[in-house]
């Protein structure tokens, strides 16, 4: 198995799969756990890793960017568990790349203590069936997690997603976006939830979600959930999916724009802000490569 | 330039809104349209931009003597049609740089580009003009703008796409006096005798700042009324029961567009 290039220039690079486990970078790891310590970006590439299981730990104080990247061609099932220990701070990229129209199954547990701030930001652009159950818990006072997402999908793709947000001690923060596109038959099933526990006062758990289908048979799913039980608290949660919007499309075609670049730039609207906030320029092409193709791919234009 | 409204009716969902508008505007004419609510003032500007909620019963609008009726919405734009809209609409993750940019690319010919850097001077100078801010280019476009903020980046577009003819829907809602200013000067700044516009609005205020050559007064779906400056004064002052009662006009008398009941059965004789 080949490893793609662009990791080959990068500083910290962790390689898990089938048939070998590299370690390239300052972090520890042994058995199924890598310690992280500050480090500007640490690379994890996961393609048919075996063992499924992988615990990363995050250092107190530590500021750290994390890409992860998924290559898979067979069904496969992990299990990621990643710690925040006090006032870590750390953005957590994650971009799935299917080779084939496979099963994959993500479930990852993230637990932050106190002060601890963490970025999701997730790139769903595979082909195939995908199961990601993610569980946030902010166990520390005034642990903070942003959590962003992009998911095309297309042809018979179904992505099932789980987010549930657990506030857990007071002056917890958490706020979800998930921008979402269907095309063709693609189904995409959301579950989004948020819950403050009795006690966590002065917490705020908020959740957007919007999504385009782009065909009949396309279908964008999205439960939002909040389970408050305290006062004190903001909770806030919103969904808006449809079709493109008729008067969005009218504006831009008041201006010259064609329908077919009319569509692509209120399309572009949900892509760039994702695309914008990626730092790493080699991660930033893989993912605009997969959005293009995916766009291609779902003839979206 | 010359854009002619004939005899114009038009309907929407059964209820016919304008009842045979006749307008002519030319290149470096100033028209400005006035009338109570409801009266088919927004509509009259929608119907010439294509809007597909509008269906037109009978008549004509002719854009150098070629009619548009058979354009679609970005065809009539490129053919240089504006409307400032009264709402403008919100478009999330897309800036008004890359909107702009994409309107001005598409005007151009094929196998031609847009010189970004030339682009980027025009882009800076149309928003200090508008006093709009060093940050507007990566704003997204309308979200997150106050009233007037996106009533002066309609007028930023116009200044920019530079259209043959261009309808200003209610340019000054919204706006205060300074930002009424700002937007008067700039538009008596863009007139010139290769584009005519036509100013909708309820108030004087508006035409202090853009002088019109023509008033017209609507009312339920017709122009009813044209002069000068003087009629403007008139109607801040009177309002326009003086009109209606002058023309023996009702405010019910709008009428129905005709409806099908459907086709007799025929039969053929052998």
């Amino acid at each position: 198995m080949k490893t793609p290039t662009y990791l080959d220039e990068k500083g910290q690079v962790v390689i898990l799969r089938s048939d070998e486990i590299v370690n390239r970078s300052q972090s520890v790891l042994k058995d199924d756990l890598i310690e992280v310590s500050e480090t500007d970006a640490l690379f994890i590439y996961l393609e048919d890793y075996e063992r499924k299981s992988l615990r990363i730990n995050l250092t107190s104080k530590s500021k750290t960017t994390i890409y992860m990247i998924f290559k898979t061609s067979k069904p496969n099932e992990y299990d990621i568990q990643i710690n925040l220990e006090n006032r870590a701070q750390a953005d957590v990229f994650s971009v799935f790349r299917n080779v084939e129209k496979t099963n994959l199954t993500v479930n990852r547990r993230f637990v932050l203590a106190e002060s601890a701030n963490l970025n999701i930001r997730n790139a769903l652009l595979n082909m195939g069936e995908t199961t990601l159950n993610e569980l946030v818990s902010l166990s520390g006072v005034k642990a903070e997690v942003a959590i962003d997402v992009l998911n095309i999908g297309a042809y018979n793709d179904v992505f099932t997603v789980n987010q549930d947000v657990s506030h857990q001690a007071k002056s917890t923060i958490s706020n979800i976006t998930n921008s979402l596109i269907s095309n063709q038959n693609a189904k995409l099933n959301y579950s989004v939830s948020g819950r403050i526990l009795k006690g966590n006062e002065f917490s705020s758990c908020k959740q957007t979600n919007k999504g385009i289908i782009l065909n009949e048979a396309g279908e964008i799913g999205v439960i939002p959930k909040l389970y408050i039980d305290e006062y004190n608290v903001e909770a806030s949660h919103g969904a808006a999916i449809g079709q493109i919007d008729e008067e969005q499309l009218y504006y831009l075609l008041s201006r010259g724009l064609t329908e077919a670049e009319a569509r692509s730039l209120i399309i572009s609207g949900y892509t760039k802000p994702f695309v914008a906030a990626i730092g790493d320029e080699d991660i930033k092409e893989l993912v605009e490569r997969q959005i293009l193709k995916r766009i291609n791919e779902a003839d979206i234009l | 330039m010359v854009l002619e409204i004939k005899d114009l009716y038009v309907s929407v969902e059964d209820n016919i809104i304008l009842q045979g508008v006749n307008l002519q505007v030319k290149g470096g004419e100033t028209h400005a349209i006035m009338g109570p609510n409801g009266t088919g003032k927004s509509t009259l500007a929608s119907i010439c931009m294509g809007h597909p909620k509008y269906k037109i019963e009978s008549g004509d609008i002719l854009l150098d003597g070629e009619s548009i009726l058979d354009k679609s919405v970005d065809e009539r734009s490129r053919m240089g049609i504006f409307l400032a809209m009264q709402n403008p609409t919100e478009v999330p993750g897309v800036t008004n740089f890359d909107f702009v940019k994409a309107a001005l690319q598409t005007r151009m010919e094929s196998g031609k580009h847009l010189r970004v850097g030339r682009f980027i001077l025009d882009f800076e100078k149309a928003s200090d003009d508008l006093k709009m801010g060093k940050g507007l280019a990566h704003r997204f476009l309308n979200q997150g703008f106050s009233g007037g903020e996106k009533k002066r980046n309609e007028i930023l577009q116009m200044k920019l796409l530079k259209p043959k003819v261009a309808f200003l829907d209610e340019i000054d809602s919204g706006l205060d006096v300074d930002a009424l200013r700002i937007v008067g000067e700039n538009v008596t700044k863009q007139k010139s005798p290769d584009m005519g516009l036509v100013l909708i609005t309820h108030y004087q205020r508006l035409l202090d700042y853009i002088e019109p050559d023509f008033v017209h007064v609507m009312i339920n779906g017709m122009i009813v009324k044209t002069g000068g400056k003087d009629l403007i004064a008139k109607i801040d002052s009177e309002g326009y029961d003086w009109v209606k009662t002058e023309l023996g006009i009702t405010d019910f008398d709008v009428r129905k567009a005709p409806v099908s009941l459907g086709t007799c059965p025929t039969k053929t004789l052998k």
